[in-house]
């Protein structure tokens, strides 16, 4: 219905709203804003999206032992462990070269 | 209705038009060219008398009701800016920073062969409806995947749906302009199509829907740019509310304790709180710079948030009648396109169209995290009705379920090995 309305007409709904809404109590920001806070710190220790569910609680808890898991464990632990190899190999060469330098220097 | 002439578009249909409604000719008269008369070139035959000054009073109405207008809103905004002595971040200094936030995807739902437009949650915290661009609406159980019924409407883009608080029934609707109400029963052979009731008859397409506090009531917004109240056993319309000059994109209610008003977004880039009663706008908020995809009300009631195509998400509140808090950053371009709170209120989790959930502190207006995972859109997203987890749907055809979870690991779902070099560090 919005779509058939003349511009007049919608411009005469919003002066109309206009007119309402400059009359409406307000209050000062530094109210709501404390009472809000106050409301959010009064219900933090119950939001389970911030402190966590309990595994014992929790019905979307993932299972321990599963063969998926256990893949992705071995799977993420034998490149984690390459990779630290490959970074303390790559470290211990380039400390055997610059030793090897200094002594050509000297 | 007059002749679309340079002078019935400045000026608005003449007299005789709104008195004596023509049925529309596009003749295009010399005499209608004249300034001074203000009767378009249909309406001639019947005017024999041109009053040659009415043509400056007409146009003269459209340009003092600007005036007018802009007056006004002037005096809101210097009435609403005197309220405006302190900022929300400087009083939630005081207030304890959040720890670190680790997400994690417990579930996949796979099963829509289309986008995942819009979701729900059951009061039960376990089933979930959803809807899709195909026209399917699935009734998930969260925790075991499993789908307990599927309903194929007779459109696509079923853009809205919700469950209702006994979790007997579930309404959606899309490019059909109603909104149809299915009754869920435990015999999983029966045809749920059978027993479907249309309740709802806009002239657009149907946006949102939400069920009041019983199953009897639903509240629809619509792109014909209303919002209404139905019943729905009588398919009755209860109420209607006008005042958005564009679609109607969202609506929210508000949270039982406080009362009948309920928040609607719309492509004006406005806000409009109502009285579900009264059907009067209420409030009005207009600071956004683009269509508003998403409103949600804070759980406690007294403010709303609001996503929007500009790609920031805004706290307004409703005591101070303004907006008290934006999130944004420049490196987020695209629009957000559904917004939840958790149950406290202290985040916001916001599902953009970059294919992130960003998740923000509602208090201190900073950015907690990101969360990846999606290959499309996020197109809904809704925490669940205990605040255990939530769940975000996507464009990608499949709804991801998350939780805050344990561990010092956190999993960047963006494929690839790069995640894996990146736990080298972070594990300790």
């Amino acid at each position: 219905m919005a779509r058939d309305m003349s511009d007049i007409d919608i411009l005469k709904m919003e002066l109309e709203q206009l007119k309402k809404e400059v009359s409406t109590p307000r209050e000062p920001v530094s109210k709501t804003s404390k009472d809000t806070m106050d409301w959010c710190e009064a219900a933090s220790g119950t939001d389970l999206l911030i402190t966590g569910v309990p595994d014992d609680k929790n019905p979307y808890k993932p299972e321990k032992g599963g063969w998926k898991n256990i893949m992705l464990y071995l799977h993420r632990n034998t490149w984690q462990t390459y990779c630290s190899y490959v970074s303390l190999f790559t470290g211990l060469k380039r400390l055997k070269l610059e030793r090897k330098n200094r002594r050509d220097i000297h | 209705m007059c002749d679309q002439t340079f002078l019935a578009i400045t000026f608005g249909p003449c007299d005789s038009c709104s008195e004596n409604p023509v049925g529309r000719q596009s003749r295009l008269d010399g005499r209608s060219q004249r300034a001074t008369k203000n009767i378009c070139s249909c309406c001639s035959p019947f005017c024999p008398f041109p009053m040659a000054c009415q043509g400056l009073a007409s146009g003269e109405t459209l340009k003092s009701l600007k005036a007018e207008s802009e007056t006004l809103r002037k005096k809101l905004e210097e009435e609403r800016k005197k309220l405006h002595d302190v900022e929300l971040e400087k009083v939630a200094e005081k207030a304890e920073a959040l720890g670190e936030l680790n997400m994690k995807t417990r579930r996949t739902l796979k099963g829509h062969g289309n986008k995942v437009l819009c979701m729900d949650w059951c009061k039960d915290k376990r089933r979930i409806v959803s809807s899709s661009q195909d026209g399917k609406v699935i009734v998930w159980d969260a925790f075991t995947t499993n789908k307990e019924h599927a309903v194929t409407m007779p459109t696509t883009w079923v853009m809205a749906c919700a469950y209702a608080p006994s979790g007997c029934a579930i309404a959606c609707g899309g490019l059909d302009n109603k909104c149809s109400v299915y009754p869920l029963s435990l015999d999983k052979d029966e045809n749920l199509a059978a027993k479907k009731k249309s309740v709802a008859m806009h002239t657009n397409y149907l946006s949102g829907c939400t069920f009041t506090n019983s199953d009897m009531q639903i509240l629809t917004s619509s792109g014909d740019g209303t919002s209404a109240l139905w019943d729905v056993e009588s398919g009755q319309l209860l109420q209607s509310f006008h005042g958005h000059s564009a679609d109607v994109l969202t609506l929210d209610l508000a949270p039982s304790e406080t009362g009948n008003t309920f928040v609607s977004g719309g492509s004006d880039k406005k806000a409009n709180v109502w009285d579900l009663r009264s059907g009067q706008n209420v409030q009005s908020f207009d600071t956004h710079d683009s269509d508003i995809n998403c409103v949600k009300y804070y759980p406690s009631g007294d403010a709303f948030a609001s996503a929007s195509d500009d790609s920031t998400c805004r706290l307004f509140d409703l005591r101070a009648d303004r907006e008290v808090s934006i999130y944004s950053k420049d490196s987020i371009m695209f629009g957000a396109a559904s917004v939840d709170f958790s149950l406290s209120g202290r985040l916001l989790f916001a599902g953009y169209n970059d294919y992130t959930i960003n998740v923000w502190d509602v208090l201190k207006g900073t950015r907690v995290a990101i969360l990846f995972g999606h290959e499309n859109r996020v197109s809904s997203l809704r925490v669940s009705p205990d605040g255990t987890a939530f769940c975000s749907g996507s464009w990608d055809n499949t709804l991801r379920v998350r939780q805050e979870g344990r561990g010092v690991v956190r999993e960047l779902k963006q494929g690839g090995t790069t995640p894996y070099l990146k736990n080298i560090f972070l594990f300790n």
